[in-house]
């Protein structure tokens, strides 16, 4: 008697991750990068509506990108242990970013709810050194066309934030790379992804934006 | 380049493992809590349901559900949902108040409130003046849950001819939707007011729907602002949408009551028709319903095939409750759904409305039941049927299935069963965003987080 559903019938809130694991990462970053998602991903399953909708996708870079997670349902999802060499092909994961948005991010349509608005999370610590200028308008209009929600985090000194600045317009600097930076970090997007999450089945006004926790100390915003 | 593989410096632990069981064979997680607000100003019960007898033989059965994101937090629901009977014609109005807006449960309740006190008042005094110089109007039993009783007529039989010709129904509906939204707005801007709060932060959706039988055909007003869906379950056995709610492409974007012209464009929009032959059923749902049938035309009727038992019910207002709380992934908001259907005569393959149901005080009066439809109603004794507030239902008798059960002509005699009416009331802020709503996408600097791309 009882209305039935089937586990696939729900709408998802996409999340990708774009880490850079440039040669320059290395050592404490990446090892706090591992730590970061290991910790983000316990945390959101936690969570009864993110283990609900969120699925997770990880977009790595460093010589080459790849799709190292496909978009992948919390409770499936088992964290790689990233490793770190070579040098910033960000145009490549930015790229991998679009076809993967295009392929795995259900639109709405007439005949069907699509997903929530994706959130991008993009981490790096240095400049591309790929050609990544195409890439990046391609996001950008992504985001101008409100087809998701992007924030990139620069880490350390030799980042070029006016890079980020081209791909979206919320660009977060994490000058001193510390384990608690890093850590606060990941923290800090657990609380962004749950409070999309939260808000994924109720109404919010229109013109309401994405809002995100509190920037952690130590990660500020570029304006 | 850099090739160098470095070791693990601190806690070299890898990745957490899924471990199982914090979801079931559907999805639902496991995990989900069940708290008490501690927030005690402007209470809303958990749940509510309500069943009204209309006119004509139809019924009008409502329910609200607390969902469980609310529920996890310690929140108060924020849909409302009211509705009447009035000289022959059924009133409905469902609301969602918007999630991060902090009184919007206030909201939602106001909007109901007046918005349905406003039509019911165009509807009674449109029949006044209709039957001046026209004799008395045929009396009949029954009251009205409504604000303001009055004669309640039979909308059509003996009622129908009492009704002056020449007078059409569609521009008294029309102008009872303008009222009812007009009302709501004025209302809960008045109710902002009086709390020292902006409108918006009592935001709400709020979506109306009339209906009366109407020589001979059924005529539906339908206005709406906000998501949530208006549908009728045609006699053909498809779902038509009764109103237009915008979609964006990721997600919903919802437009409050709030908001400048939403209203004034919701009037402009609003649909009148009349429906031959009679629908099977007339719903209003705000979407945390809705959202779990999308698209209607092809999900609704999984939805429809289990309202009709609920309707043959006796407790059809409690069974809808029950039915609302079904399990889905993703699905935890606020759930309200209000259905009309007729019990008895037109639709001869469809079986039949409950019985009475009337709470204990069932107003004497509406014995009179001369028979409320075209159908030779089997009288009833309104005493007869009501009483308990759930029956044990016997599966046989009414025949939860196919079986047209008796049919029992409830007078009128509406009676609220649950806590009548939730006086809403604050609630601090909450609510977390959409993602999906990126509309303007950033502005407001929320104090404790920050809107993506405020860009002051």
């Amino acid at each position: 008697m009882a209305l039935r559903f089937d586990d696939s019938e729900g709408r998802r809130l996409p999340v990708y991750l774009l880490l850079d694991c440039s040669g320059s990462m290395s050592g404490s970053p990446i090892e706090q990068v591992n730590q970061g998602v290991s910790l983000l991903v316990g945390e959101l399953r936690s969570n009864p509506r993110a283990l609900e909708t969120v699925w997770l996708s990880i977009i790595t870079f460093d010589s080459e990108a790849r799709q190292l997670m496909p978009l992948t349902e919390l409770s499936q999802f088992n964290a790689p242990t990233l490793q770190a060499a070579g040098t910033t092909a960000m145009g490549k994961a930015l790229q991998l970013l679009n076809d993967a948005v295009e392929r795995e991010v259900v639109a709405n349509s007439p005949d069907r709810k699509g997903d929530y608005k994706p959130l991008v999370f993009l981490m790096t610590d240095g400049e591309p050194t790929d050609t990544w200028e195409a890439a990046a308008q391609a996001v950008k209009k992504r985001t101008e066309r409100k087809l998701a929600n992007i924030i990139a985090v620069g880490c350390g000194d030799d980042v070029n934030t006016s890079t980020l600045k081209q791909i979206t317009e919320i660009v977060l600097l994490m000058r001193d790379v510390t384990p608690q930076a890093m850590q606060a970090f990941f923290k800090w997007v657990s609380d962004s992804v749950q409070l999309a999450s939260d808000k994924a089945d109720a109404g919010a006004p229109d013109g309401a934006g994405v809002q995100l926790g509190a920037p952690p100390p130590g990660i500020e915003i570029v304006m | 380049m850099g090739e160098e593989r470095n070791p693990p410096v601190t806690q070299p632990e890898p990745a957490s493992q899924p471990e199982e069981p914090v979801r079931n064979a559907e999805g639902v997680s496991t995990l989900w809590r069940t708290l008490e607000p501690e927030d005690a100003t402007d209470p809303v019960p958990h749940e509510e349901c309500l069943r009204v007898t209309g006119s004509a033989g139809w019924a009008l059965v409502g329910a609200s559900l607390r969902g469980k994101s609310h529920a996890h937090d310690g929140t108060y629901r924020e849909d409302s949902f009211h509705l009447t009977s009035v000289n022959g014609w059924h009133v409905v109005a469902v609301a969602d108040g918007l999630g991060s807006c902090a009184r919007s449960r206030v909201g939602a309740a106001v909007a109901t409130r007046s918005a349905v006190a406003a039509v019911a008042g165009i509807l009674n005094a449109e029949n006044g003046r209709a039957w001046e110089g026209e004799g008395p109007p045929e009396p009949s039993g029954g009251g009205s849950a409504g604000a303001s009783p009055s004669p309640l007529r039979r909308a059509n039989g003996e009622g129908e001819a009492a009704r002056p010709s020449g007078r059409d129904a569609e521009p008294v509906a029309r102008a009872a939707l303008q009222a009812g939204l007009e009302q709501a707005l004025v209302e809960l801007t008045a109710e902002a007011e009086r709390r020292g709060l902006a409108p918006r932060d009592l935001a709400t959706t709020l979506l109306l729907l009339l209906h009366r039988v109407d020589r001979g055909s059924d005529l539906v007003a339908t206005a709406q602002v906000g998501d949530g869906l208006l549908a009728a379950w045609q006699a053909d056995g498809s779902v038509r949408t009764l109103a237009e709610a915008a979609q964006g492409e990721y997600g919903a974007q919802v437009v409050p009551l709030t908001q400048n012209g939403a209203a004034e464009r919701a009037v402009t929009q609003a649909q009148i028709r009349r429906m031959e032959p009679p629908p099977r059923m007339l719903l209003a749902m705000t979407d945390g319903v809705a959202d779990d049938f999308f698209p209607p035309e092809q999900n609704l009727p999984k939805l429809l095939e289990h309202l009709d038992r609920v309707a043959l019910r006796q407790d059809a207002d409690t069974a809808l409750l029950d039915l609302l709380r079904y399990e889905k992934r993703g699905s935890f908001d606020d759930r309200t759904l209000v259905m009309l259907f007729p019990g008895e005569g037109e639709a001869p393959a469809e079986p039949i409305a409950a019985g009475a149901a009337q709470r204990e005080l069932s107003p004497p009066v509406l014995a009179s039941a001369a028979g409320e439809g075209e159908a030779p109603a089997e009288p009833i004794a309104a005493g007869a049927a009501q009483r308990e507030l759930r029956p044990p239902f016997p599966a046989s008798a009414a025949g939860e299935g196919e079986a047209p059960a008796e049919p029992i002509a409830a007078g009128a005699a509406q009676q609220e069963l649950r806590p009548p009416e939730a006086p809403c009331v604050p609630r601090e802020g909450e609510g977390p965003p959409e993602p999906s709503t990126v509309e303007a996408a950033q502005q407001e600097l929320r104090p404790p987080g920050f809107h993506l791309g405020a860009q002051p």
